[in-house]
């Protein structure tokens, strides 16, 4: 076989540059034909798909809305909120307390011999709209365990939620049925936010 | 050889330094034949010269085959050692531009290996070279006037493969007896190897004492062919480019030389008696040797060069391009409005739809508010709740941890100072001591299982009486811390 050697075809750099740009131009021309729509159509298609990923993302939360009315919307909500809020007494006066306290105790059973109320002073309870103020209530008398379980009971079932802080009970003999009692009860109740505290505090003072 | 097809109806274009020849055939296949001189050395010189004897031979072809002669077409035969690809085609580049006599630009060349390298003996290569500028104008001057040159190619050259189709031992060497205008080319090959050449200058027809140099020079060629290849003689020789009346005086002239030769004319001079004149074309050698370049064989070089498109065939390409692309353009655009109108229509409630979605998000995240103040609320109720003793569980609790031989007198339960709270608890146990320690113990255990109760002990009398039936005792624990 001839081996040949030649330099006839061989192009200089400016000869391939041009022929490389023509190659560009032609493809950019062609593909400028296909893209140009074709990027719109995608462009729209990708519009499109955002539309129906709204769409089911609006069918969603309105079904989520729908149910949420169902169930009472956000009136129910707030009244649930408010109605929450009157659950805990406003206005408590130290009278007020020591009658109720009377009261409940002739009530439950609970032999009073005396009872002595503090100032309500808030308690350590977050703020929200409003404050927790408590006032400790110092008692003593005779009756049973039960008794002052239902003392406290019945307080917090007539919407003065109650807890006992500390408690003696001592009887003279395991015959006898009652307890002499020295009871301290914690009585709480809501209270507006002073204007100068915006952040949880103590001690504040009743003026009552 | 007959030409080859694809180019048998070409015109054949042959260019000297001094002289310009023209030949094609009409329909009857007679041919059509000029020549003339140039004046100048120019691309346009040419030029103007080949379009005249174009014209003065009545040539009709538009395919044109470039037959290069003397002067415009340089051949070498040139011997180098094993060289790589690239510094081949460096060396022999090098080669073309002495064989061209340094011309401005690199020329255009083809070589063929003529004989590989090896056993200490370097390789040949036929190298053909013409100069770049000028080809590419004349081929360019030929087109801009409908001409085309299909073919760039060596007349020499392409009369040694006339001449090889013509020997009667292929495998044998051979003589070809070239005679040109102003000079004779006497080449020694053998196969596809061209071994020697050697050229005498003058015009044969001109001057007939010519033909004792070329006898001699027949002579030294066939004594060297002898010495290389151990005494065998070297039979055929074909003289290429006379009329048939001067080549066959010539072949006769080399017979009586080199006896027991067979010697060749092309054009063959007609078989039988002296040869008729009439029918005759007087210039018949120099269309047999022109023919020579329509011939492809292993000699013949090509020397075609491709040419940058013309301006309205780019014209045309770009035209055709950019109407296909606009078509295209078109065409897919009428398809995707089609779509992209389809789905606008969709697409004109997504405005609605993000303002709604808006709308409800801004719902939920008011309710959400509301929710968490809600939970607030009641967490805190909780912890207001539970945040006193659990006074029902104290009671439950001081009940299963008595039993049955214990009872209560009191009980003591302090505040929570965060630690949890004291609770100290006063009761009896009955019945002797061993039993009433032993109700004792139950309790403790007992309040030591209660959940809440840590750190239980009991508080005894120094001294138990022993005839006693009741132990007073006190318990005290700490109430785990509740807030």
């Amino acid at each position: 076989m001839i081996t040949h050697v030649e330099n006839l075809t061989s192009a200089g750099l400016v000869a391939r540059l041009r022929s490389f740009a023509r190659v560009v131009a032609g493809a950019a021309v062609l593909l400028g034909a296909l893209g140009v729509p074709l990027h719109r159509l995608r462009s729209t298609e990708g519009r499109h798909h955002a539309l129906v990923d709204a769409q089911a993302r609006l069918n969603a939360l309105s079904a989520e809305a729908r149910d949420f009315s169902d169930a009472g919307g956000l009136d129910r909500l707030q009244e649930l909120r408010r109605a929450l809020r009157a659950d805990l007494p406003q206005g408590l006066s130290r009278v007020d307390v020591r009658a109720l306290v009377t009261l409940v105790a002739e009530a439950s059973g609970f032999e009073l011999e005396t009872v002595a109320v503090g100032r309500f002073e808030e308690a350590p309870f977050p703020r929200l709209d409003d404050a927790i103020a408590r006032a400790e209530v110092s008692l003593s008398g005779h009756a049973s365990p039960q008794q002052l379980a239902d003392l406290v009971e019945l307080l917090t079932r007539l919407g003065y939620p109650t807890t006992v802080l500390d408690v003696r009970m001592h009887r003279s003999s395991t015959d006898a049925a009652r307890f002499e009692q020295q009871v301290t009860l914690g009585l709480h109740q809501s209270i507006p936010v002073p204007a100068s505290h915006t952040e949880s505090g103590s001690g504040t003072e009743i003026p009552k | 050889m007959s030409p080859t097809p694809k180019l048998s109806r070409h015109g054949v274009l042959a260019l000297s330094s001094t002289e310009v020849e023209w030949l094609d055939y009409d329909a009857e296949g007679r041919p059509r034949y000029a020549s003339g001189p140039v004046e100048g050395s120019a691309a346009a010189d040419y030029l103007r010269a080949a379009l005249e004897v174009r014209q003065a031979a009545g040539g009709t072809a538009r395919n044109v085959v470039l037959a290069l002669r003397d002067g415009v077409v340089h051949q070498r035969l040139v011997e180098l050692p094993e060289l790589g690809k690239h510094e081949l085609t460096k060396v022999l580049a090098r080669k073309a531009v002495q064989a061209c006599g340094e011309p401005a630009e690199a020329p255009y060349f083809s070589a063929a290996q003529q004989a590989p390298p090896g056993d200490g003996k370097p390789g040949r290569w036929l190298l053909a070279a013409m100069e770049r500028g000028l080809a590419r104008e004349l081929a360019l001057g030929l087109r801009r006037r409908g001409l085309r040159t299909r073919r760039v190619t060596s007349v020499a050259l392409g009369a040694l493969d006339r001449a090889a189709s013509l020997r009667e031992e292929p495998g044998e060497g051979a003589l070809c007896v070239l005679v040109g205008r102003r000079s004779i080319q006497i080449s020694l090959f053998c196969d596809e190897e061209l071994l020697t050449v050697e050229t005498l200058e003058g015009d044969l027809l001109e001057a007939p004492q010519l033909v004792a140099s070329l006898l001699q020079s027949i002579k030294t060629t066939a004594g060297y062919w002898r010495r290389t290849r151990r005494g065998t003689p070297l039979r055929d020789v074909c003289v290429v480019g006379l009329h048939p009346d001067r080549g066959r005086l010539v072949s006769n002239a080399i017979s009586i030389a080199l006896p027991g030769s067979r010697v060749k004319a092309w054009p063959a001079p007609p078989e039988d008696g002296p040869a008729p004149r009439e029918g005759l074309h007087p210039q018949l050698g120099r269309i047999a040797l022109l023919e020579c370049a329509l011939v492809d064989g292993p000699f013949t070089p090509s020397l075609t060069f491709p040419l940058p498109e013309r301006p309205m065939v780019l014209a045309t390409a770009a035209a055709a391009l950019l109407g296909t692309a606009s078509m295209l353009f078109v065409m897919l655009s009428d398809q995707v409005d089609v779509r992209v109108q389809a789905l606008e229509g969709h697409m004109e409630r997504a405005r609605e739809v993000a303002r709604e979605i808006s709308h409800l998000e801004r719902q939920r995240e008011r309710a959400t508010a509301e929710a968490q103040g809600v939970l607030a609320v009641m967490t805190r109720t909780d912890a207001v709740l539970e945040s006193g003793l659990d006074f029902d569980e104290l009671c439950a609790s001081l009940a299963t941890a008595l039993n049955e031989r214990t009872s209560l007198l009191g009980v003591n339960v302090g505040r929570d100072l965060g630690t949890g709270r004291e609770v100290a608890l006063h009761a009896l146990a009955f019945g002797e001591s061993v039993e009433a320690l032993e109700a004792i113990a139950r309790c403790q255990r007992a309040l030591e299982a209660l959940p809440g109760f840590e750190d239980v002990w009991i508080d005894l009398p120094v001294r138990l009486d022993g005839g006693a039936d009741v132990v007073e005792f006190s318990v005290h624990a700490r109430l785990g811390g509740t807030s």
